[in-house]
Formats: structure tokens, sequence, C-alpha cells
């Protein structure tokens, strides 16, 4: 059985966000959209913060934790998993502590769960065979910081089930992470919009059908760096495991529709043409704004070029078997 | 009809001649074609869309190139330094001229012929990020020296600056000894300890963008007593950090680097507290520059002495920075470790300094040192009394501030309870003194409630009660 526990904090007093929020549902909506939680309602907690309400203080999360837990530990399913998200502030303690910061935080320094001490936790449960961890947050580091414990007995060990567990963190530690706007109007976490689209397939560099720990590591390794160069940053997520956490099946990429694995969508009206890897001419024809290519691209490096301005646009193709988009 | 296997010539040079690029050139279907440290790159390749991934220290720039025929590209590293050095995007030459001519005239006096051996300059990131006017930024600070009074107050009048591209200098010829670089706006406020030495030139750099960037500002001590475009070693003192960060990245350094390093007292000091620091790491142990001057900085001195004593004296002295603290740490653990101070942490929150402690700064002689610390944190008001706190938070704050012996840690340690400690800022106390605070902190029942229901050390309580009261209240009225 599948656990999930999904936080994001937009509503910081001193310093809010704008896509963490949008961030942990979309994540939510991945989990639910590929079948990963059978019972959302029991199974799946999903605590964003409001503008009218002080939730995400940490007690909820505290209770989300010991819940789940309970809930996971009664289960005598054969394999149970937890899925555990945060997006917002983060403050790098040590590099295996990333203090996740509530709302509150800075006005009330402390006021940050220590991501240590709850992964400890959930582990000791004693409730899970497999623990997967994503924190899209930064990792800048403060020592004054002292970041809670949690709320529940994290240290006692039940014994009965020895985790894989697999964490992702945004970010390099000791280094910022960064929101990017993926539509003029919309601001998402860089981490998080690319992470989706990699579960969602990208990952599955290999057509074999499923993303592993092992195949996003190498994905994230290989590419977020590049994706985060398109919005201008530099950012360098990573992906760490403990106890053979490389061989979880993270899920089954989905198969793209038979006629095309990409769609560009132009916001010009002019003249285009599209290179392919090889430098080969693929196509070329006159675009308005709206028109929209449908086509099968094998995986490598593009080019786009308006052919009255001269404007170039790189992209990349990761995945044959998967939809991907691009604007130009 | 063209044939795509063409091999075509591909030749990658940079605008700024930088050892120790890490390049990786991937071609269209992501194949590795090259990988390695170079300053430029020449290769037969296939026809294709290339990506060339560009590493250097930890920042990252990515280049796509289009081979579709034998091709020369020159490309700008973009790296962000602080220092305006050779070229990048960041330190174009009219931020490097200024900063050259404020490093060889004094700015505070034009008729003085020797050059100065104390430099500031600040600098927009680029001419385009920020929009106050560089002149706005000097008022924001001043030059203390020992005494605590100011020396220099920068203004208009003895520091240059320049509105249309965003830049600032200072310079002077003061005496040997310690001094405080103090910059502060509104609630921000940050001490840097300076130190001018004979035959050396200070220099402080700072980049600006809205704020200033303080975590990306350097000090260095120069023997040259200038600042010039073309001089390499500021791009070793970041290469140094780096290795500060992870010893491991020492394997980077080129022979060019070190040599960079034994030209410099400065730099090769930097390395010796680095190897003297990892006693026992293999990586750090081929450090050698044993056989080249160093300028005898405390921090070098403490870890030629040894790690503990390392532990035992960043508790009394201000070494290490918040600055070198984003270097210091790894994830193999084989770093320059130390205790976080309780010092910084109690001045930022009681008397409203953010002491940036530069671990590159030199502070002479540690026992001249000592009472200007002390100077600082006699004048600090452990816990600032509000209008709100009530009679008893007020007793517990003035008990505390008037201990006495605050500053010293009497011999009888092991009797301080807890609470005290963190009260103290883990400083420890007499067994009579923590017995008066304890009763009257138990007489506290709210702070004591709230600390224990939110999880947080009473001395976070005590900081700022008001918020924690407010937060302590809105919990349990939904419990």
């Amino acid at each position: 059985m599948d656990y999930a526990i999904v936080i994001g904090i937009d509503h910081y007093e001193k310093r809010p966000l704008t896509g963490a929020v949008a961030d942990a549902k979309s994540f939510a909506q991945w989990l639910t959209d590929n079948k990963l939680i059978q019972q959302p309602d029991d199974n799946l907690k999903l605590i964003v913060s409001d503008k009218d309400n002080r939730i995400t203080s940490g007690l909820e999360v505290d209770e989300a934790v010991a819940d789940i837990c309970k809930l996971a530990r009664n289960n005598a399913d054969p394999k149970n998993r937890l899925y555990f998200y945060f997006s917002g502030h983060g403050i790098g303690q040590t590099y295996d502590n990333t203090a996740l910061c509530m709302r509150q935080w800075p006005k009330l320094l402390n006021y940050c769960l220590s991501g240590y001490m709850y992964k400890q936790g959930i582990i000791n449960s004693g409730a899970f065979d497999e623990i997967l961890i994503f924190l899209d947050c930064c990792r800048e580091i403060d020592i004054l910081v002292e970041s809670r414990q949690p709320g529940f007995d994290w240290k006692t060990m039940i014994p009965g089930r020895t985790p894989r567990i697999m964490i992702c963190n945004s970010t390099a530690y000791g280094k910022l992470s960064y929101e990017v706007n993926i539509e003029p109007d919309q601001k998402r976490g860089a981490f998080t919009s690319f992470l989706i689209e990699a579960l969602n397939g990208d990952a599955d560099a290999n057509s074999t059908g499923v993303i592993t720990g092992q195949s996003l590591r190498e994905h994230v390794a290989n590419n977020f760096k590049t994706y985060a160069q398109r919005f201008n940053k530099i950012q360098d997520a990573k992906v760490d495991f403990q106890d053979m956490g490389d061989s979880i099946v993270i899920c089954q990429t989905q198969k793209a529709a038979p006629s095309h694995n990409f769609i560009i969508t132009f916001k010009r009206t002019s003249n285009v043409t599209l290179y392919a890897p090889t430098t080969e001419e693929l196509k070329t024809a006159d675009v308005n704004l709206g028109t929209t290519w449908e086509i099968n691209l094998e995986k490598g490096n593009y080019l786009l070029k308006d052919n009255n301005t001269g404007e170039l646009k790189y992209f990349q193709n990761f995945n044959t078997n998967t939809v991907s988009h691009e604007q130009f | 009809m063209s044939s795509f296997n063409e091999m075509c010539d591909l030749e990658i040079r940079f605008n700024q001649n930088i050892d120790g690029l890490h390049l990786q050139l991937l071609d269209g279907n992501f194949n590795t074609v090259y990988e390695g440290v170079t300053n430029q790159l020449s290769v037969s390749v296939a026809k294709g869309v290339y990506l060339l991934k560009i590493n250097f220290l930890d920042y990252y720039q990515e280049e796509f190139i289009f081979v579709d025929e034998n091709k020369e590209v020159e490309l700008d590293i973009k790296y962000p330094a602080t220092a305006p050095v050779l070229g990048f995007i960041t330190t174009h030459e009219y931020f490097s001229y200024p900063a050259a001519d404020t490093s060889r005239q004094c700015t505070v006096d034009s008729s003085e012929t020797m050059p100065p051996n104390f430099c500031f300059f600040a600098a927009r990131y680029d001419m385009h990020i920020g929009t106050t006017a560089a002149e706005e930024w000097l008022q924001h600070y001043s030059v203390y020296n020992e005494d605590g009074t100011v020396f220099y107050q920068l203004d208009i009048l003895n520091s240059r600056y320049d509105n249309h591209f965003g830049s600032v200098g200072f310079s002077a010829r003061l005496n040997p000894g310690v001094y405080f670089l103090h910059y502060k706006n509104g609630d921000e406020s940050n001490i840097f300890p300076m130190y001018v030495f004979d035959g050396y030139q200070s220099q402080f750099f700072v980049r600006y963008r809205d704020a200033p960037d303080f975590l990306n500002s350097i000090v260095f001590y120069t023997q040259r007593m200038m600042f010039d475009i073309a001089f390499e070693e500021y791009l070793v003192l970041d290469k140094i950090q780096f290795a500060y960060k992870d010893i491991s990245n020492y394997a980077s350094f080129t022979e060019r680097d070190k040599a960079i390093i034994a030209q410099h007292p400065y730099l090769v000091a930097l390395m010796n507290t680095l190897k003297y620091s990892l006693r026992g790491n293999e990586l750090a142990m081929q450090i050698d520059f044993d056989h080249c001057p160093a300028l005898p900085i405390p921090d070098l001195l403490i870890a030629q002495t040894g790690r503990e004593m390392l532990f035992d004296l960043s508790e009394e002295l201000p070494l290490l920075s918040f600055t070198m603290n984003m270097y210091t740490h790894v994830s193999n653990r084989e770093a320059l470790l130390f205790k976080p101070g309780s010092l910084v942490d109690r001045v930022i929150d009681y008397a409203q300094y953010n002491l940036f402690w530069n671990n590159f700064s030199n502070i002479g002689k540690l026992e001249e040192w000592k009472p200007v610390y002390s100077e600082v944190l006699k004048n600090a008001s452990f816990f600032s009394e509000e209008k709100s706190d009530s009679p008893e938070m007020r007793m517990c704050k003035q008990l505390v501030n008037s201990l006495p012996n605050k500053h010293q840690a009497p011999e009888a340690a092991s009797a301080v309870d807890v609470g005290v400690n963190y009260l103290m800022g883990e400083k420890v106390v007499d067994k009579e003194s923590a017995d008066k605070i304890n009763e009257i902190i138990g007489q506290v029942s709210d702070v004591i409630s709230m600390s224990k229901e939110l999880g947080v050390p009473l001395t976070s309580v005590l900081r700022d009660f008001k918020s924690y009261r407010e937060l302590y209240n809105d919990l349990k009225s939904r419990l």
C-alpha cells in the first residue's frame, strides 16, 4: 500500500513564495493520476498553506506523519511505501539535515522541522518498506537555526521493516533552490516541474517502461542543470539512496500517443525550421500564433530557427515514449 | 546530397584564460565526445547539435553549438567573480579600472604619495542590476578603529563613485592594527574585522544586486599594494575556498595555481591552515607550501596548535566566519570544522550586530584581539527588555544580564542546568547563579510551557516572547 505526505508552503510572513503550494498540489496530482495512492482520502495527506488559515505551522505535519505511520503499521500489506514531499523554504543545517521551514519562519528563526529527525522517525516507525523523500527547497547553510524534532516519538525503533530509501534534494548542500516562470504568469519550483516531467517518462532513458531510483538519479544528474539553465539558474539537484534505494521502482511510464511524442506550440507569426540532432532539416513551414506541430522526435538535441528574425531555440527530447512540449 | 556523417573541425576558445575549466561536450544524441579539464578544445566531430557543459568551481554554464561545418567558437565564461578580474561579464573594465585606481591612490587624501594599505571596493554584478545610485551606498559604510570610534565615515568627499555603472571605492593609508568595516542600513548591520599589516594592502570586495551580497564578499591581503584586472590570485582564492568546501577539490589545482599561491603569503597561510586543520587527511597532507612565506594569521596558528584547541578558541575568538561557513562544510565531513559561535548568536540577537567574522581576516595577535571582543560583549545587553514583557520576564532578563561572570567560565561547570546554558548562549555559569536563574525561570511558567510545547529552546522563547506567545495561544486554541 502506498501513502503520501505532501507539504507546500507559500505563505511565509516575511519571505512568501508563489509556487510551492502549486508544486505540492501538482505532485499530489501526479500520485493520484498515476494511481499510486489507491485511497487518497485516507492515505494522502496534502498540507498546504493558505492566506486564510495558519496551516503549516508544523503541528499538522506531526499529526499527518503520526497518523500515516499508524495506518501503515496496522496494514499487513507486504509492501508499504511512503512518499514524503516538501516544497517551501529550507535551510541546510548539515548535509543530511535540511531544516524544513514552517510558515512562521524566519520571524521565528527556529520554526523549522528537522528533515533528518523526521526521516529517522519514519524509518523507526517500522511501517514502511520504501521511503521516497522529495525536498524542493533551499539548502543554504545557517548555523544559527535549530530545527525542531518531531512531536511524535521518533527515536524508538520498531523492528519489522528495513526500508529502502531514496532522497531527492532539489539543490546541492549550501545552495539555493529556485522558483522559475514556467509560463509568463506561473511560477513553479524548477525542480518539481522537472521532476514531474521526469516521472512522467523523461527519466526512462532506455525506454524500459519503468522508472527506478537509479534511472531517476541518472536523469537528474545528466539533465537537471541543463533544465535550470533554460531559466538562467544554476541549480544542481541530487538523488541519494540508503539501503538499496536505487532499486526502488518508482513508477511505470505512460506510453505516448502513437502519432507523435512531441508538441511544439508557436507564439509567433513567421517561417520556422526545425533541425535534427544531426543538423538535418526536419521541417520548415510558416507558423502563426497558436500553431502547433505534433511530431515524432528521436532522443536528442534539436534546434528551432526563426528564418525571419534569426532567433534560435535549442531544446532536448529525453524520451521517445512520452509526449513532451516546447514553445517557440 | 550532403552526408551527415561528414566530419567537421570544432575549435572552442574562451575569452577568459582560466585554468581548471572542466568541459564536457555531448553530441546530439547525448553521447559524450569529450570530457576533461582544459581552457580550449579542438576536436573533430560529426555534424550535429552539440551541448557544451562548462564547470568551474561551483559555477556551471552550458552552450549549444550547431556544427554543420568547420567551426571556431569563442565563448564568454560568465563567472560571477567578486574581484573585477580577467574580463568576466561581471568584471567589465568599467568596474576593473575604478577598482585599480582606488587601490593605487588614496581616495581620502589625493596628496598622499604612498599607495593605500586599506582598500574597499563595491560594484554591481552588472551595470543593469540594481536601481539605487551607487553614491547612496557610501553612507552605509564606516571604518572603526579599535576604540570603537568612527575612523572614517564613507562619503562622496573621501570616496570615489560612479552612479552610471555602479561602483564605489574607498582607500586610505592607515597605521597597522585592527579596524572594523561597518555596514549599517536600517536593521541590516555587518561588521568585518579588517587588519592592516606592514607591507600589505588589505582589500575588501563586495558585489551588489539590490543589496550588497556579503556572502560573496572577499578579503585579500596583497604585497603588491594594488589591484589589477590581470591579477590571477583572486581566482585562486576562489579555488582555495572551494577546497575548504571539500578537500577533494584540491586535486583540481593546477601547477599554475600552486605557483600563484606560493607567491602570496596570504594564500599560503590559507592553504596551510587547511592542511593543519585536516591532519590525517591524505589529500590535505599533499598540500606543501612549507617552503613559502606565510602570513601568520591566527587561523593558521590555531590550526597548527591542534584541532581540539581550535574548538576551544572558536568560542572565544571570532576566527571563522559566516562567509567561510559557506565553504567549510562538506559531504564527506573532511572539512574544517568549528563549533558555531555562541558569540555570533548573542551579538546578533542582543546587540543588533551581525558580526560577519571573516575567516580570511587577519586578526593580528590573539591577545590584542581579546579586549576588543570583550568590549563588544560587555556593551551588549544579552536580553533586551521590551515594554510588553511581564514583570517576571523583565526580572528574569535583568538577572541574567546582571551576572558579573557572564564573560568568564568558572570551573564549576558541571552543575549548570541545561536551560541556563541555553539562556547564556551555552556559556557556563556558577551553580549559585544558575540556581537563582532557575528559580526565577520556574516562576515564568508560560515560558517553560511554551518551550516544551513548541519544542524550541528557552532562549528562543525569551528572545521573541511576544511572537511565540501569539503562536502558542493560537495553537492551544486549536487543540
